[in-house]
């Protein structure tokens, strides 16, 4: 299929963008908490698959190669996201910009139970919080259900760095999430 | 203990859960979408280039590379002017040796 696209193949190229489609947008959903968002980056994944098939060496599997460029593309689109509310705070500040910054919704996963809905909702607020490597593991873990050692090679790390960014994670979450709870119950 | 039941409940919240889809007509999209990189590739490369601070510093550039030239090609004419004074005094005085040579040669002969 990657030959055929990489000789110009429209077919072979309809067919890689509908057999992954899901897979790249619940990457970029999780780590970017908005369908919009999700849509945007995965349509910018596969067009980077389109213009840059040819640098594809075959030396790690398709779905690793796409997790790749899905998981910097949602990292990117979120620091110009961050990049975009600064400017937008100091244009605010010297009173040139008078548009009112609108905090977005909660976000709400369509694939998850009805009973969990709320907890999630919380979960996701808390993975938010998370650093950046922090939260690409963690999504590919819990949301992706990779294992340690496809998370390795997806971030180019050890097995046991992964292991070791998992767990920072769950700390993190664990601390943000004791919070929430306490004040819950205040 | 109940703090502790709720935090791992909410951790696990994410198990079972189902992958979400773009929904229909992904693929139309991206198609949609590479068309638009295509033609707004060419688009920003010529806004690119009649902006006016892209189109001031060409001019600039192209003025410098044109004083540049013109002040070698000075330089060099003028190098090549001397030269030139050079080599004729030069040639003078070899004809006057030469001149110089025959006579005496000439007068040795007598």
């Amino acid at each position: 299929m990657v030959d055929q696209l990489k000789q110009g193949d429209e077919n072979a190229f309809k067919i890689i963008v509908t057999t992954w489609q899901d897979m790249v947008y619940n990457t970029a959903l999780g780590i970017l908490q908005s369908a919009e968002d999700a849509e945007d980056v995965a349509q910018e994944v596969f067009v980077q698959v389109y213009e840059s098939i040819h640098t594809f060496k075959g030396e790690s599997k398709l779905s690793t190669w796409l997790y790749r460029i899905t998981t910097s593309k949602a990292l990117d689109h979120i620091r110009r996201k961050k990049r975009k509310k600064r400017f937008a705070f100091v244009q605010a500040l010297f009173g040139e910009n008078n548009e009112i910054i609108i905090q977005p919704p909660d976000f709400h996963h369509p694939g998850v139970v009805l009973d969990n809905k709320e907890n999630a909702t919380a979960l996701f607020k808390a993975i938010e919080k998370l650093p950046e490597n922090q939260k690409i593991a963690f999504v590919l873990n819990k949301i992706e259900g990779l294992n340690y050692q496809e998370i390795s090679e997806i971030m180019e790390t050890t097995v046991s760095s992964i292991e070791s960014l998992l767990h920072r994670a769950k700390n993190n979450l664990r601390k943000w999430l004791q919070g929430v709870y306490n004040n819950k119950n205040k | 203990m109940e703090k502790r039941k709720e935090i791992v409940k909410i951790l696990s919240s994410l198990d079972g859960m189902e992958k979400a889809s773009p929904g229909d007509f992904f693929f139309t999209r991206v198609q949609a979408r590479l068309q638009r990189q295509e033609t707004s590739t060419w688009g920003s490369i010529t806004a690119f280039v009649t902006r006016p601070t892209v189109a001031l510093a060409t001019l600039c550039i192209i003025f410098l590379l044109n004083a540049a030239a013109l002040f070698y090609q000075r330089t060099s004419s003028n190098s090549s002017v001397a030269d030139q004074l050079e080599q004729n005094s030069a040639d003078d005085y070899n004809t006057t040796l030469a001149a110089n040579s025959y006579y005496d040669e000439n007068t040795e002969a007598r």
